[in-house]
C-alpha cells in the first residue's frame, strides 16, 4: 500500500504541475472570474443613475406609493413629477432626466403610456423602476394584502408529480444547473482519461516503465495511478466548485434580478456516484489504449474516438432535456459512457425512475470493473511486447492464453 | 557460497519465436558477471524473465535463495539497455522517487544522493530537468538511480553506454568497487574490452541459447589456437579458413575458423605473393575474437 501511495503522489505532483493541468484547471475559472468582472464593470458604466420623470394626466399617481405597499427605495432611480409636458421635456433636454412617461387622462380606460426620451432609450433598470412605481400606484387602493399579492404579479411553480422536485421562473437557472455541472464532470473525467493515457504512453515512450516494473507490480502501478489521477480530478472539480459557488455569492450583488439558484444536493449525490465509477471506466480504457500503442500520438487519436463516446449526449443535448423521457434518452442513460453525462442532463427537467438509476449505475460499475481487470491484462500483455504495438488479434490471442495458462 | 541469481533451463518464446532456449547460469556475490551475445541473442529477454517483467514459458530463477518478492525487489538495481527516467521533470525529485520505491525512506535517499551526485558531476545539474542533461548525464543519472538504494545484485545493461573516456573509468571503478563490497554484478555489453576487465566469469547466449559459460581466462585458454597473431607487408584478408582479420598496433590479428589450423594459414600465406610474412605466433584470442568464432563461425570450447 505504501508503494500505491508513492506512486499516488508522484502522479499527483507530476499531474498537477503541468502546464496543460493549470491551464485547464484554472482557464476555466478565470474565464468565469472574468466574464463576471465584464459583467459587473457594464453593469457599473452602462448604468444610468439619472431620474425617470413623469406627467400624469390621469392624476393617479402618488409618489410615495412605493414606501406606501412596504417596498424599499433605496436602490430606486429618483421618479420625479412634473405638471407639463414641456417642463418635463426641459428637464429631459438639460439631462436631468433619462425620460420621462406621460400618462393620458383616460389612462385607466386605456392603459397606454408614452415614453419620451431622447438619442439613449431609457435603461433597463430605469424601466423596471418606474413599472414597479406605476404596479404600487395601480393597486395602492385596495387592502394591504391584495395589495401587495397584486403588486408581487403571479409565480409559477412547476412540481413533479412525485412533489419532490420543484422549478419556478424565479429559479429558472436551477434547471439548468446539473447541465453545467455535467459538462464540468465530463471535462474533468475525460481530461483526466488523458491524463492517464499520457502517464502510461510517457512511460513507455521513456522506458521508465522497465525501471518500475522492477520495483513495481502492474496493480501497484495501476491503483497508484488511478488513486493520484482520482486527487487531480477532485482538485480540478473541487476549484471549479468554488469558483461557481463564490460566483454565485457574488453575482446577485452586481446584476439586478439575478434568478435565485438552488443547489439540487441529491443531484450533487448521484454526481458523485457516477463519477467515481466512470473515472475508474475511462482510467481502464485509457490504460487499455497505453498499453496497446507505442507512441503517445498514436495513444491520443484513438482516445478521440474514445471521449466521443463520453460526449455523444452533448449531440442530443436539445432532444435530451426537450423530451427527457424518450425511450432513446433512456438508452443513453443506461449506456456505461453515456450515462453520467445522460442522468445529469435529465436530471433537471424530469424526474429519473428508480429503476434507470440504479440499472444505469450498475451497468456502469459492472463495465468499470471489468475495463480495469481487461487493462491489468492488457497493461501486462504489452509488456511482453515491449517498444511494439499490440495488434487486436494479438490481444485477444493472448488474452485466450493467459486464461488457458491461469 | 550461495549463488545471489541461479537461473536454471529458462525457455521463453513470442508466438513462434523463441527467444530464450534452455538457459542456465548463476551469480554469486563479489562477482561481475558478463551476459553477452550478439543483438537479439536473447539477452535483455533473460535479464526481463530474471526480474519478473516476463513470466517464463519454462525453468526456474532464484533470486537470493528464493522467488521475487517485495523485499527482493529492494535487493535489486537495474540499468536498462534503454533509459528510463522522467524526461519533464527535475533529476533530484526523480530519483528520489525511484530510491522510495525500492525502499528507502526520503531523509536516507536525500542523504545518499547527495554524495552520489558530486561524485558524477551532477550536483550542480540537480534542479535541472532530466531532458535538459546530456546523454552522458542522463546516462550517470540513471546509474545513480540504480545503486542509490545499496542493492545486493546490480544489473547494468549497456553502462557505458554514452560515456567519455573519464566517465568510462569513472563508472569501471564504481562497478570494481560494487565487486569489492560483496555485490553481484551482471553486465550486459558489447564493449569486449570492458569484459575482459571487468568479468570473473561470462555467459555468451547467441539465438537464445547458451553457447559459452565459466571463467573467462578458462574460455580463453580453451580457445587458444584459433587465433594467430602477424606482421609483415601486405594487406592479409581475404584468407581461407579465417573469420575475421584486423590491423592492431602494426600487427595482424586473425580469428580462425572452427576447424582450421594456425598451420594451414601459415602454408596458405607462405605460398601467397602479395604478403611478406615477418612474425607469425600462435595467440591465446581475445573475447572479441571468441564472440566472432562463437557467434559467425560456430564454434564451441575446447577442452584445455
Amino acid at each position: 500500500m505504501a508503494k500505491v501511495w508513492l506512486v499516488a503522489k508522484q502522479e499527483y505532483h507530476r499531474i498537477a504541475g503541468k502546464k496543460s493541468f493549470l491551464i485547464a484547471t484554472l482557464g476555466i475559472p478565470i474565464l468565469f472570474i472574468g466574464l463576471m468582472v465584464v459583467i459587473a464593470l457594464i453593469t457599473i458604466f452602462s448604468e444610468d443613475g439619472r431620474a425617470i420623470g413623469y406627467v400624469d394626466y390621469a392624476g393617479i399617481l402618488q409618489p410615495d406609493a412605493l414606501e406606501a405597499i412596504g417596498q424599499d427605495t433605496k436602490h430606486y432611480v429618483e421618479i420625479l413629477p412634473y405638471n407639463d409636458e414641456a417642463s418635463a421635456l426641459a428637464a429631459l433636454e438639460a439631462g436631468e432626466l433619462q425620460g420621462y412617461y406621460v400618462i393620458p387622462s383616460d389612462y385607466l380606460s386605456a392603459p397606454s403610456v408614452e415614453r419620451v426620451t431622447l438619442d439613449q432609450p431609457v435603461s433597463d433598470r430605469g424601466r423596471s423602476d418606474f413599472w414597479d412605481f406605476m404596479r404600487a400606484n395601480l393597486v395602492r387602493q385596495l387592502p394591504e394584502a391584495e395589495a401587495q399579492r397584486l403588486y408581487e404579479g403571479a409565480k409559477l411553480s412547476l412540481r413533479t408529480m412525485d412533489g419532490k422536485r420543484q422549478t419556478s421562473d424565479a429559479d429558472f437557472l436551477s434547471a439548468f444547473f446539473p447541465a453545467i455541472a455535467a459538462i464540468l464532470f465530463v471535462f474533468s473525467v475525460l481530461g483526466t482519461g488523458g491524463y492517464m493515457l499520457q502517464a502510461i504512453t510517457d512511460e513507455k515512450e521513456n522506458r521508465t516503465m522497465e525501471v518500475l516494473m522492477t520495483t513495481l507490480s502492474p496493480e501497484q502501478l495501476m491503483g497508484g495511478k488511478a488513486l493520484g489521477l482520482l486527487g487531480v480530478a477532485l482538485t480540478q472539480i473541487g476549484l471549479w466548485g468554488a469558483t461557481l459557488a463564490v460566483g454565485l455569492i457574488v453575482a446577485p450583488l452586481f446584476i439586478a434580478d439575478f434568478p435565485k439558484i438552488t443547489i439540487p444536493w441529491s443531484m450533487a449525490i448521484v454526481g458523485v456516484l457516477y463519477f467515481l465509477p466512470s473515472l475508474v471506466l475511462i482510467s481502464g480504457m485509457m490504460i487499455t489504449i497505453g498499453a496497446t500503442v507505442s507512441e503517445t500520438r498514436q495513444g491520443q487519436q484513438i482516445s478521440g474516438i474514445l471521449n466521443l463516446a463520453f460526449n455523444f449526449p452533448m449531440f442530443f443535448v436539445m432532444v435530451i432535456m426537450g423530451n427527457p423521457n424518450h425511450p432513446f434518452t433512456v438508452a443513453l442513460s443506461l449506456f456505461p459512457t453515456t450515462s453520467f453525462i445522460t442522468i445529469l442532463l435529465r436530471w433537471g427537467f424530469t424526474t429519473i425512475p428508480t429503476w434507470q438509476l440504479i440499472v444505469s449505475w450498475i451497468l456502469l460499475a459492472g463495465t468499470a470493473w471489468f475495463s480495469i481487470h481487461f487493462a491489468a491484462r492488457v497493461f501486462r500483455l504489452g509488456m511482453l511486447h515491449y517498444g511494439q504495438p499490440l495488434t487486436f488479434k494479438g490481444i485477444l490471442t493472448a488474452l485466450r492464453q493467459s486464461r488457458q495458462g491461469a | 557460497m550461495k549463488p545471489s541469481v541461479s537461473i536454471t533451463h529458462i525457455s521463453k518464446s513470442f508466438g513462434q519465436v523463441k527467444a530464450v532456449k534452455d538457459v542456465s547460469f548463476e551469480v554469486f556475490p563479489g562477482e561481475i558477471f558478463g551476459l553477452l551475445g550478439p543483438n537479439g541473442a536473447g539477452k535483455t529477454t533473460a535479464i526481463r524473465v530474471m526480474l519478473d517483467i516476463f513470466r517464463p514459458d519454462g525453468g526456474s530463477v532464484t533470486l537470493f535463495d528464493g522467488k521475487l518478492t517485495e523485499e527482493t525487489k529492494h535487493r535489486i538495481g537495474y540499468l536498462p539497455e534503454e533509459r528510463g527516467l522522467y524526461k519533464d521533470l527535475k533529476l533530484e525529485p526523480t530519483l528520489i522517487y525511484l530510491a522510495t520505491l525500492k525502499g528507502l525512506d526520503e531523509a536516507t535517499a536525500r542523504q545518499r544522493l547527495e554524495s552520489w551526485l558530486k561524485r558524477f558531476e551532477l550536483y550542480e545539474h540537480r534542479q535541472k530537468k532530466v531532458q535538459e542533461l546530456s546523454k552522458g548525464m542522463q546516462q550517470k543519472a540513471q546509474l545513480i538511480a540504480t545503486l542509490l538504494h545499496d542493492p545486493d545484485l546490480i544489473i547494468v545493461d549497456e553502462p557505458f553506454s554514452g560515456l567519455d573516456p573519464v566517465n568510462t573509468r569513472l563508472v569501471k571503478d564504481i562497478i570494481e568497487e560494487q565487486r569489492q563490497a560483496g555485490k553481484a554484478i551482471i553486465m550486459s555489453t558489447h564493449q569486449m574490452h570492458q569484459v575482459e576487465a571487468l568479468c570473473n566469469r561470462i555467459v555468451l547466449i547467441n539465438n537464445g541459447e547458451a553457447v559459452l559459460y565459466g571463467e573467462v581466462d578458462r574460455i580463453r585458454r580453451q580457445f587458444a589456437g584459433n587465433a594467430v597473431t602477424l606482421s609483415g607487408q601486405g594487406t592479409f584478408t581475404d584468407i581461407p579458413g579465417v573469420l575475421e582479420a584486423r590491423q592492431q598496433n602494426g600487427d595482424w590479428h586473425l580469428a580462425l575458423e572452427v576447424g582450421v589450423s594456425p598451420q594451414e594459414v601459415l602454408r596458405t600465406l607462405a605460398l601467397r605473393d602479395d604478403v611478406k610474412l615477418e612474425r607469425f605466433e600462435i595467440a591465446e584470442p581475445s573475447l572479441d575474437d571468441i564472440f566472432v568464432m562463437v557467434v559467425k563461425g560456430g564454434a564451441t570450447a575446447g577442452e584445455e
